[in-house]
């Protein structure tokens, strides 16, 4: 596993480069010492000011961030990233700032991690966003998505389930390639909206909740207790990467 | 009222020297004049003691003339013939005089009997009915009516608000409604001295006595009467007097009440305080110091502990640094709860989605304990802070884990009853002892049986500080076949909004011939 994250995504061959933006020192030192563990290398930077300057002149290939910074918040951080670059930016806050995630992730992050988390949490999420940016990099869409026994095959507009095909209606189908095409990614409330009903429609989450719940029963073996189809409650949703279902 | 009785005592003085002269003109043939006179002496003292002084001296005139008159030779003149009849005339009116003094006096001294009875009566009452009162206005207001009812004066009370200006704290406004009465009442209140129309300030018809007690002025009585001159007689100012001293014994003993009550009060939120910074400091200090045990046998000794120990130790250091972060978690909620800083953010959710992230987000806590999820098919959206709310379910089924045996399902059930959301979560559990029901959802309470489980008593209290500000209500009750159910009612607000359906059949699949 460690062999496979420590390649880098563009150059495949030299450890990935890990910039942390972070002002709490344990936190840095534990962040350094579990991500060279894994084998990325690592630079740090104690402010937000200089988190961009870094970001600017080493090149990183995705950027740890934390909310909290001294001199200005995150979010100007990730504004001012995004400015110029597409690196991923994973968002690290406090809980109960579901406000703040949304924020950030508007702006323009790709991911968050609420603290405390652990280190595979973390990982996880750095997977998810690497490959995500190496995707849109390099060659252009499949034409099957494949997430475990869920299979969607865009050219033909057919889910199925284990060979199985799943009957979905238009929205349900736009909804479900939306999250599979994101997998493992937080989308925020308003993204899905937008993407899935128009611009008119990005205050008007119950659409979303009515939806969200026919796929689930459509798609989850146990709608009450979702393993495909997560809720990251207070932001949006999130499509896990690996499932397994049989109909 | 006095003329009267004296106009009264002379028509009796009339009337009875009349009947004396009756009776004598008819006895005069046989008897002797001395005895006609014993008979206007019984008149005169009868007089004497019905009407007192003033009657009898002019009954005893009155006798003396008539007497003289009709009965003494030479009759029918006001001559006199022999000189000891002039010396009945003096016993006549000395006896008068004599009784009739002794008898008034006797009578002042029963009247004055009777007042004082009267007054140290009306005086009970009144402490009676003070004593009864708790609160300066329920005071205030029992001293009025009781003053207007006794002494037939109007009366009103008034106390100092705290920017130095009066209100009315019981009675009518009556003269209060006048400027230089208001003003007197002012004085009164800030000089304790009585103030009232008969010190000549111009304009000021009431007479305002503070009630003083000590030294403070806790309040000021204003008395007026449509005669003001009634508010001064004697016997009546003594009365006031009276009553406005009982008053303001009573409304001091409110004050020291009311202190004593505060005191109370403080010493009961330092109490609490107490329990809360030992509860903190325990439930903080017991993760730190595996935390830190644990670290620090890792950093020194790391090398020669065995692989399975040092696992064991990191596992040690994650746990309890999760425990941690919950009860610090927990604080934080509590705190923003009771500063009314929880803003809730009302959308319209999905129970099923609710309750399923709650159990998603407590999964490893769980240690695999089966959780029952039976929502009714046609539950619609519900107005809920999916955030707070799926604090409460997940607070609930943690409750729920935490107190009942592993080996039976914890069962969260939903249906919608009259516009009301009913979800309930059940355990199969000890149950709660009697009298817990009301108390588990307070702050820092851990029920009688959790003693031997960690947690600080705060999840129960989240869970209603957050049912409460959705305008619920949570309760426990004891479950049929033992364990205990939780109850959340929450109120549905209207219909949920409505989607355009999609229609039917409309499907996304291009199928390839």
């Amino acid at each position: 596993m460690a062999s496979r994250v420590a390649k880098d995504p563009v150059n495949g061959s030299t450890a990935a480069l890990v910039l942390v933006i972070e002002d709490e020192l344990g936190i840095r030192r534990f962040l350094r010492t579990g991500l060279e563990g894994q084998g990325y290398r690592c630079i740090e930077a104690g402010t937000g000011g200089e988190g961009v300057t870094q970001a600017a002149t080493r090149s990183p290939d995705v950027i740890l961030l934390d909310l909290g910074l001294p001199d200005f918040d995150g979010l100007t951080v990730v504004r001012r990233i995004r400015e110029w670059s597409g690196i991923p930016i994973i968002v690290l806050t406090a809980r109960g700032q579901e406000t703040d995630k949304i924020g950030a992730l508007d702006a323009g992050a790709d991911d968050y991690v609420t603290k405390p988390f652990s280190m595979p949490e973390l990982l996880a999420r750095m997977r998810v966003s690497l490959r995500h940016r190496s995707r849109s990099e390099s060659e252009p869409e499949a034409s099957v998505i494949e997430i475990g026994t869920l299979s969607i095959d865009l050219a033909r507009r057919r889910v199925s389930i284990g060979g199985a095909v799943v009957p979905l209606t238009r929205i349900e189908y736009r909804l479900l390639i939306t999250l599979a095409r994101h997998a493992g990614r937080v989308l925020t409330h308003e993204f899905l909206l937008r993407e899935v009903w128009g611009p008119s429609y990005t205050s008007q989450s119950h659409y979303l909740r009515v939806y969200m719940a026919q796929l689930r029963h459509k798609l989850e073996p146990d709608p009450g207790r979702p393993r495909l189809l997560m809720t990251e409650t207070g932001v949006g949703y999130r499509m896990s990467e690996s499932f397994n279902k049989t109909l | 009222m006095a003329r009267r009785e004296s106009a009264k005592g002379h028509a009796g003085a009339i009337a009875v020297v009349a009947g004396a002269t009756a009776i004598s003109a008819f006895l005069q043939d046989h008897s002797e004049l001395s005895d006609l006179t014993m008979l206007y002496l019984l008149g005169v003292v009868i007089i004497a003691i019905s009407f007192g002084r003033g009657p009898a001296i002019a009954a005893a005139l009155l006798s003396v003339a008539l007497f003289d008159f009709l009965f003494v030779p030479p009759r029918f003149t006001f001559r006199v013939s022999e000189a000891r009849y002039l010396v009945t005339f003096g016993v006549m009116l000395a006896v008068a005089v004599i009784t009739g003094t002794l008898t008034a006096r006797l009578r002042e001294q029963r009247e004055r009997a009777l007042l004082r009875e009267r007054r140290i009566a009306s005086l009970q009452r009144l402490s009676q009915d003070l004593a009864l009162r708790s609160g300066a206005a329920e005071v205030l207001e029992a001293a009025v009516s009781r003053i207007q009812e006794i002494l037939g004066i109007e009366a009103a009370a008034v106390l100092a608000n705290g920017q130095g200006a009066l209100t009315l704290a019981a009675g009518n406004p009556g003269i209060l409604t006048s400027e230089p009465d208001r003003a007197a009442a002012q004085l009164a209140l800030l000089h304790g001295r009585p103030i009232g129309f008969s010190q000549g300030v111009p304009g000021v018809r009431g007479m305002h006595m503070p009630l003083v007690a000590g030294t403070k002025v806790n309040a000021v009585l204003s008395l007026s009467a449509p005669d003001p001159q009634v508010l001064l007689d004697p016997e009546r100012m003594e009365m006031i007097r009276a009553f406005s001293n009982l008053t303001a014994l009573a409304l001091e003993r409110c004050r020291l009440a009311e202190d004593a009550r505060q005191i109370q009060t403080q010493v009961d939120a330092e109490r609490a305080r107490n329990a809360l910074l030992s509860s903190v400091s325990h439930d903080l200090r017991t993760p730190l110091a595996a935390i830190t045990g644990a670290a620090s046998a890792l950093r020194d000794d790391g090398a020669r502990i065995s692989e399975p120990a040092r696992r064991e130790l990191a596992d040690t250091i994650s746990e309890e640094a999760q425990r941690l972060n919950r009860f610090i978690g927990n604080l934080l909620d509590m705190t923003r709860l009771e500063s009314g800083n929880l803003r809730v953010k009302k959308e319209w959710h999905s129970l099923e989605e609710v309750v399923g992230a709650s159990l998603t987000r407590l999964g490893p806590e769980l240690s695999g304990r089966e959780v029952r999820v039976s929502l009714a098919a046609d539950l619609p959206l519900i107005p809920m802070d999916d955030v707070l709310f799926e604090q409460v379910v997940r607070n609930l089924v943690e409750n729920a884990h935490k107190y009942s045996s592993a080996g039976f399902p914890i069962e969260i059930s939903a249906t919608v009853d009259d516009e009301v959301l009913r979800l309930q979560v059940a355990d199969r559990g000890e149950g709660l002892a009697a009298g817990e029901e009301k108390h588990i959802f307070e702050k820092f309470y851990r029920g009688s049986r959790a003693a031997a489980r960690t947690g600080a008593g705060l999840g129960l209290s989240i869970c209603r500080g957050i049912v409460d500000a959705h305008g619920g209500t949570i309760v426990v009750a004891k479950r049929p076949g033992g364990g205990s159910v939780f109850t959340v009612n929450l109120p549905l607000e209207g219909a949920p909004p409505t989607i355009e359906r999609e229609d039917a059949g409309d499907s996304p699949e291009m199928e390839t011939a």
